[in-house]
Order: C-alpha cells, then sequence, then structure tokens
C-alpha cells in the first residue's frame, strides 16, 4: 500500500467518523426495528466542528470543509507526529536533525525550504497555525465561496550524504500512526429574527410606501488582526405566505436573482401572512419570518402583542393543530391511544412583567378527550409562574368538534333527575340503549363557550381564551353585571375560515385578516 | 261536601308551588343566558343543517326564550324521563323537583338538568323536544 492509498484510507475514515456516519450500516440490515418517530427533532442547524486527521506523512494533505458562501471559519490543529532520524554518521559536521516530537508549527531546519519541516499548513497561500515552532494559535479563515481550502504538511528536514549514510540522502522518516488532527468551525452568526417597518397594516395594503422586511444577522462582523469584516450573507429566498392563500401575491415582489447583496425586501401585501426569509450566513442557510396582521377591534393586548409578533394566536392556532381538529373524529382509536388523536388541547397565557407582551405555556393532560381537558390550578398560579413576576391573563382550550360532527368522550352524557346515561366513549362502542350509550352531536357557542367553560372562568377568577374549529376565537371573562340577557357573552373574533355554526359567509375584509400560523413543522 | 274541599285542597297546593315529584323551573342566570345564545345562534343561515337534525323551526330571537311556567317545566321533566327510560327501563330517573331550564323555540322545547353536576362533563347535554314533546334529540351545550 503506497502513501497515497494509505492518504486515501485515512482521509475517508477520518471523514466518516468526523460526520457521524458510523451507522453506514443501517439498523435494517441488522434486523433492528427503530419506533417510529413521533416528533420531529432539530433537524437542521449551524455546522458541528467537524474533525480531520492529517497523517504524518511529509506532504500529505486533507481537504477541509467547503461551504455555499464566503464564511469565516476557525481552525485548530493538534496533535504531535515523532520524526524519526537515523544516527547521525561520526564526523559528521552538519546541522542535522535528530528524533523528536514535532508539534503542529513544526520545526525549524534552515536547510529545507520555507525553514520548516512537518509543520501544518494551509495551501493556497492561507495563513496558518502560527510561525515555525511556535506554540500555535487558533486560526480563522475566510472560506471562500465553494473553495475546497487543504491543510497540508510540511517536508521532511533536508539531509545531505554522509550525514546519516554515505549512499543515501533520505535519513528521516515518520510513522503511519501518527497524525495531527484539525477542528474545523464556522464562527457562529445568527439570522436575527425579521424586521418589519409595520407589524399590522389593513389590507389590501394600498400605502404609498411599501413595507420593508429588514434582515439582519449577530454578529455582523469580525475582528481579525487588526481588520474588521463583516460577517458574508447572501438573501437566498424571500416569500411571502397569506395566512388565507386564497388570491395570488404579487410576483413583483423583491425582484432578485439570488443570492441578493440587498438585505431587504419591499413589498405590499394584499392580507395578512407572513414574509419568510432565508438567508446563508455562518456556514448554513438560515431562516427567520414576520407576520403583519391586523389587530382586533377590541384592542386584546394579548390578541394583539404584535412586538412579540402575535404569538399568542399563533399558539391558540397551534392547539387546534395539536388536537387534530382536521382529522377523522374516529381516526386513531386503537389498544394503545384510546382517546383517538381528536382531542381537546389547552394552554395559558401569561402576562411578562414590565410590559414585555404576553406568551403562552402548553397544558399536558393526558386524559383529554373530545369533549374536556384539565387544567389544574397550578398551572395558572400567579405564585408560582414559569417567569418570574409574570401574571395569568387567561387560559385557553381548541374546541376541535364541529356541531355537525359526533364526538366521543368518556365519562359524560345525558342526565336527569339523578340519572345518568352516557355517550359513547369511543366509536367502536356499540349504539345499545341497554348499554346506555348513544352518539352526541356538539354545538360550540355562538358567542361562548360550553356551559362548562364558563363555570370555569368563575372558578378560575381569570378569562378563558377559546380557539374553535368552527374558525372564531372567544374571549370569555367574567361581567361585572347581573343582567345575563342582551349583553355580549363573549368577545368573538374571527380567527380563520372553519365549519360550524360560524360558518356564514366569511367576509373579504375577514378573508384578509386572517391570523397566520406557525410557521414550519 | 268534604270531596269538593279535597279538591279545592288539592289545587291550592298545586296552583301555590311544585308538589313531590314535578321539575321545577330555573330563572335566569349565565347558564340560561348561554343556552339561549346558543339556540339563538342555531337560527343563523348557517345553522339549518343543525335546525334540520334536531327538526327545530327557523324563529326569530324573540321566539326563543326561557320558560317560566311551573307547569311546562313538569312537563319537560316528565318528557325528558320518559327517554331517559326508554333508553334503560330498568333505571328510571327518580321523580325530583329539580329545577330544569326550558327553553321555548318556538313551538318545540329545549329541556336541561345542570343539577347534580359531574366535573367531567365539559357539555351541559340538552333534550329537544317537538310539538307535542316529541324527542328529537339530544345537542352538547
Amino acid at each position: 500500500m503506497n502513501a497515497t492509498k494509505v492518504l486515501a484510507l485515512w482521509t475517508v475514515t477520518t471523514l466518516l467518523v468526523a460526520s457521524g456516519c458510523m451507522d453506514a450500516v443501517g439498523p435494517a440490515a441488522r434486523g433492528i426495528s427503530l419506533p417510529v418517530p413521533t416528533q420531529i427533532a432539530k433537524s437542521i442547524g449551524a455546522p458541528p466542528p467537524r474533525a480531520y486527521g492529517l497523517p504524518s506523512t511529509p506532504r500529505a494533505a486533507v481537504y477541509l470543509s467547503q461551504y455555499l458562501q464566503d464564511t469565516w471559519t476557525t481552525l485548530v490543529a493538534s496533535g504531535a507526529v515523532m520524526l524519526y532520524a537515523k544516527p547521525k554518521l561520526p564526523g559528521s559536521t552538519a546541522p542535522y536533525v535528530t528524533t523528536q516530537s514535532v508539534g503542529v508549527t513544526g520545526l525549524i531546519d534552515a536547510r529545507t525550504t520555507g525553514g520548516c519541516v512537518l509543520h501544518v499548513g494551509m495551501m493556497d497561500n492561507m495563513p496558518g497555525f502560527g510561525p515555525c515552532g511556535s506554540p500555535g494559535k487558533v486560526d480563522t479563515l475566510l472560506f471562500k465561496k465553494l473553495a475546497r481550502p487543504r491543510a497540508i504538511r510540511g517536508p521532511l528536514p533536508n539531509s545531505g550524504y554522509y550525514e546519516c549514510s554515505p549512499n543515501s540522502t533520505e535519513c528521516h522518516w515518520t510513522s503511519l500512526a501518527d497524525s495531527s488532527v484539525i477542528v474545523e468551525q464556522p464562527i457562529p452568526v445568527s439570522l436575527n429574527k425579521l424586521a418589519t417597518t409595520k407589524h399590522t397594516a389593513i389590507f389590501p395594503y394600498n400605502e404609498t410606501t411599501p413595507i420593508r422586511f429588514n434582515a439582519s444577522r449577530t454578529p455582523d462582523s469580525i475582528r481579525v488582526g487588526n481588520g474588521k469584516h463583516a460577517h458574508p450573507m447572501v438573501m437566498t429566498l424571500w416569500q411571502w405566505i397569506g395566512a388565507d392563500s386564497t388570491r395570488r401575491s404579487s410576483n413583483s415582489y423583491c425582484p432578485f436573482s439570488p443570492p441578493s447583496p440587498f438585505f431587504y425586501c419591499d413589498f405590499k401585501p394584499q392580507e395578512a401572512g407572513r414574509m419568510v426569509v432565508k438567508a446563508y450566513t455562518g456556514g448554513w442557510e438560515q431562516t427567520n419570518s414576520v407576520t403583519v396582521q391586523c389587530l382586533v377591534s377590541d384592542g386584546d393586548s394579548a390578541l394583539n402583542d404584535y412586538a412579540n409578533d402575535y404569538r399568542v394566536r399563533e399558539a391558540l392556532l397551534d392547539l387546534l393543530k395539536q388536537g387534530h381538529a382536521d382529522s377523522l373524529v374516529t381516526a386513531g382509536w386503537n389498544a394503545s391511544n384510546p382517546r383517538g388523536w381528536r382531542r381537546e388541547t389547552a394552554l395559558v397565557i401569561w402576562r411578562l412583567p414590565n410590559g414585555g407582551g404576553f406568551f403562552t405555556v402548553q397544558v399536558n393532560d393526558p386524559n383529554a378527550d373530545q369533549c374536556h381537558i384539565t387544567i389544574p390550578p397550578s398551572a395558572y398560579d400567579n405564585n408560582n409562574p414559569p417567569i418570574p413576576g409574570a401574571t395569568a391573563y387567561a387560559t385557553s382550550h381548541a374546541h376541535v368538534t364541529s356541531p355537525d360532527e359526533e364526538l366521543f368522550c368518556e365519562g359524560t352524557g345525558p342526565k336527569m333527575n339523578g340519572r345518568k346515561r352516557r355517550y359513547a366513549g369511543k366509536p367502536s362502542d356499540t349504539l345499545d340503549t341497554s348499554k346506555q350509550r348513544r352518539r352526541a352531536g356538539k354545538q360550540d357557542s355562538t358567542n361562548s363557550g360550553s356551559d362548562s367553560d364558563w363555570k370555569r372562568v368563575e372558578e378560575r377568577r381569570i378569562p378563558t381564551m377559546l380557539i374553535a374549529k368552527n374558525g372564531f376565537a372567544y374571549k370569555m371573562q367574567r361581567l361585572d353585571v347581573v343582567e345575563w340577557f342582551d349583553v355580549p357573552l363573549a368577545r368573538t373574533y374571527r380567527a380563520l375560515k372553519g365549519k360550524g355554526i360560524h360558518d356564514v359567509p366569511i367576509t373579504d375584509a375577514e378573508k384578509r385578516c386572517t391570523w397566520v400560523p406557525k410557521y414550519g413543522p | 261536601m268534604r270531596y269538593l274541599i279535597a279538591g279545592f285542597l288539592c289545587l291550592l297546593v298545586t296552583s301555590a308551588g311544585p308538589i313531590e315529584g314535578q321539575n321545577t323551573c330555573q330563572g335566569v342566570d349565565r347558564t340560561s343566558a348561554v343556552f339561549l345564545a346558543n339556540f339563538r345562534g342555531m337560527m343563523s343561515a348557517s345553522g339549518a343543517g343543525l335546525r334540520a337534525r334536531f327538526s327545530l323551526p327557523s324563529v326569530p330571537p324573540s321566539e326563543i326564550i326561557l320558560v317560566t311556567d311551573p307547569a311546562t317545566c313538569a312537563r319537560a321533566g316528565q318528557a325528558a324521563d320518559s327517554v331517559m327510560t326508554s333508553w334503560d327501563p330498568t333505571d328510571p330517573p327518580i321523580a325530583t323537583t329539580a329545577p330544569l331550564y326550558v327553553i321555548k323555540i318556538g313551538t318545540s322545547y329545549a329541556v336541561v338538568d345542570v343539577s347534580d353536576p359531574d366535573p367531567n362533563d365539559e357539555y351541559a347535554s340538552v333534550f329537544v323536544f317537538g310539538p307535542g314533546w316529541v324527542f328529537r334529540g339530544i345537542v352538547a351545550m
């Protein structure tokens, strides 16, 4: 096996280990059955550190990472290699390099071209890890777009005849077992939250000046030596996603041929929606976004929390998604999932101290079903907030069933004069009167939640915010009135299109003000 | 003469208040407002499907009212008891004077008993009856 083959094998092995491909033989081949993932793990992110092995072989080279755009990267080299020398011939007076350990910056040898041996350097005139023989330093390099920088090992010392042998000048060698390790990592750069000149608007947006969306990154620059350099960032996508998605957006916005050198986009949206930006910086393509939405007319501060990009609305909409409101009402029922997929979901809306806006905390109730979910008092206890100083603003849950759908719930059913009959708890329940099983239809209220929901409002002393499959959200709160007739029972908000008693033809204005759902999985 | 006096006393008891075994009427409160709002909402054009399911007439909101007439509430309790008994004759309801929410919807009625609340009951089950107390179904509210 010659040195080239050894080098190639070494490089491939090192790269496989470094890139985590040890499991190249899949589990199936070993007869192992993996469980189906139930949630999405982080699938993309900043490039992890990558380690490359550089053999001790003189002039050996290894390719480092390639990036799609210019990327500032740190390189750390480590690992000494042994330089072996034949015994010096008696009488030789030449400055002879003896057996010794050599660090990453090599060994000074005036007789060698460049004056340094076995050091780890960079090709293409890129700076290396420090002066020959120095302790070495972290190298910071700009990896150019699509380039593949190479690290290279320096030569062996030069020798002449009659230094170690009268017949040879090859007096030194290295061991294939030795190597240096180069750890490479892009300097972390994060794409910031996309900024906008307007968080709220009236749609269609007809003002003269378009809304400007500005992308930025942190940090925006790097200081290397005495020079300050901007962190490269290249825009690769601007995309407006209308929440209603029933009208074509203008395709004239942000005309650019990727990659664009501009960090902004000017756009006049026709409806509420989300501007998504993708940008390559820090060694990977990153995504961020911001929404522009209509304010709710009653000025509810949680629903209008544009400073936090309407995250309460987003969380409310997500309750419907998590509750599988769009699944068949009978879907997912089996022995291991005795309540099916569709179920109520809940959260608590908290108000941050010092006017910081609102955030939500999900409530997990393993016994939740299509009819009820329990929010324990501890979940909205102001004496034990998730963030110091936060106060519970409202509890919230989703009604995931439409009036024209059946629903299945354990433990509920009609009652009269001290007797009770049960609804079908699951689709397989026999609808036999002797088993007291019946199927129930459900009605979401016109402008309020269920009777039980109102009781909870009374008990909890804070409002309840409902999001219903009928496309409406309701805010139920205690009213300081005694007369319950002819007063609005709940604030009603059109959140999205829906099917239900509220499925009156949605107006064009309402469509354009559809709440913007969460972006991504 | 004795029969006349007995009959008069009986009439007096009946008109003075509920006798044992007859449901009474729930008064106006938050819960009644919720039920009224629900049924009034069903009168919109988009509620046609739901109305058809329960054979409910389309009436103006002003014709959806909370019943306060004791006789009607007592009759509503009997009608609901009959339905419960037909579902399980071995476990018939026991006649009580529990107050019921009875809602008149044109010529139809909705009846619900929210006494003895069950924490697991997110929804109140409302009996819906057509004219002549013909059972139409149950709607959860």
